[in-house]
């Protein structure tokens, strides 16, 4: 997307926001899930009050509307390995039980609320569609660093071992 | 004469796959944005560079770096996933390109019918790319469906070129009707 196309004063807004807030963001999943978060559920239109108390209303909803266009185009366009890392940081520092946040993301779709309106329709489709395989991923490693734990916790035994089960 | 029969049989179990391609392309629950607002958006530029932007992204979902990423993982679950999830976004990407020529193609037929001199070269240019644009798209879901994504990236090109050119084409090629 081009920033050459936003009016000066919404220009000014979103580069205020970039550099005071999302700057400060470390991943791309963060700083759009945090864009997202501005956004009223139920009228689509964006609020900040920091930007607001600086720029007007409009061009505040306008600069953030661009922010989270812009951001969910760099995360739509990553790569799934290092969209999983990011996932995986962004877990991290929820602080929830990783079996809990996968649960969560798997079963309620929580991602699907930082989908712009003004997206292209297969765009949105391919953002949820690699959320879905990078959390799969992210359940995968999980899986195994559980068997791997419960394995190292087994007592030695003087028996030849039997090898765990495969996985397919 | 049982020759005739077997290419008989081959055409019927093409056209039985391509109708169940065509089932897998119904628009799904994230149509957010409308064809009306689509069109009705004042900034063509800013349209044309917002598309070329979305293909970019699109095949670049489809080009080798997860696929070898997933296979490092050793999973056939993820795998298949990553499969199914791809061709399934594959074909829904033809659906919505479809719907768009016929889109382009219905609305240049309604000024058409408007128009006061209307080009007979152009008329049969427009309708030439049109047919090429539908047996193009009903090959690539074809292709798609039975073989997966992997020769997507150059048809989608090539499709979408044909599709901006006619869109292109589509709105000028009507002078004299009036454009709504």
């Amino acid at each position: 997307m081009e920033r050459n196309i936003l009016p000066a004063d919404e220009l000014n807004a979103y580069e205020d926001f970039s550099s005071r807030t999302l700057a400060k963001i470390p991943t791309a999943i963060e700083r759009l899930i945090c864009i997202a978060s501005t956004r009223d559920y139920n009228s689509g239109v964006y609020h900040h009050d920091g930007l607001a108390s600086r720029f007007s209303a409009s061009a505040t909803a306008k600069a953030l509307q661009f922010a989270h266009i812009e951001a969910f185009h760099a995360v739509s366009a990553m790569p799934l390995r290092e969209l999983s890392d990011e996932i995986r940081q962004y877990m991290k520092s929820s602080r929830e039980e990783p079996a809990a946040f996968l649960n969560a993301w798997q079963k309620l779709e929580p991602y699907r609320v930082a989908i712009p309106m003004e997206v292209d329709p297969t765009i949105a489709e391919l953002f949820v569609s690699n959320v879905k395989i990078a959390l799969a991923i992210l359940r995968l490693h999980l899986l195994r660093q559980t068997d791997r734990r419960s394995d190292a916790l087994q007592l030695p035994s003087l028996g030849p071992r039997s090898l765990p089960p495969l996985r397919s | 004469m049982i020759y005739l029969s077997l290419i008989a049989a081959v055409l019927l179990l093409l056209a039985l796959v391509a109708m169940i391609a065509r089932s897998f392309q119904t628009d799904s629950d994230l149509n957010f944005a409308g064809p009306s607002e689509e069109a009705s958006s004042p900034d063509d530029r800013n349209n044309a560079v917002n598309d070329a932007l979305n293909l970019e992204i699109f095949l670049k979902a489809f080009g080798d770096d997860d696929q070898r990423f997933v296979e490092t993982l050793g999973d056939s679950r993820v795998q298949k996933l990553l499969a199914y999830e791809r061709k399934r976004i594959a074909l829904r990407w033809i659906g919505r390109k479809t719907a768009e020529a016929r889109s382009i193609m219905q609305g240049h037929v309604r000024r058409a019918r408007d128009a006061k001199d209307l080009s007979v070269s152009a008329e049969i240019r427009l309708a030439l790319q049109y047919v090429e644009l539908l047996a193009l798209f009903e090959l690539l879901s074809l292709s798609v469906f039975i073989f997966g994504p992997a020769g997507l990236r150059k048809w989608a090109l090539r499709t979408n070129a044909i599709l901006s050119d006619m869109k292109r084409f589509g709105q000028s090629a009507v002078p004299g009707a009036v454009v709504p």
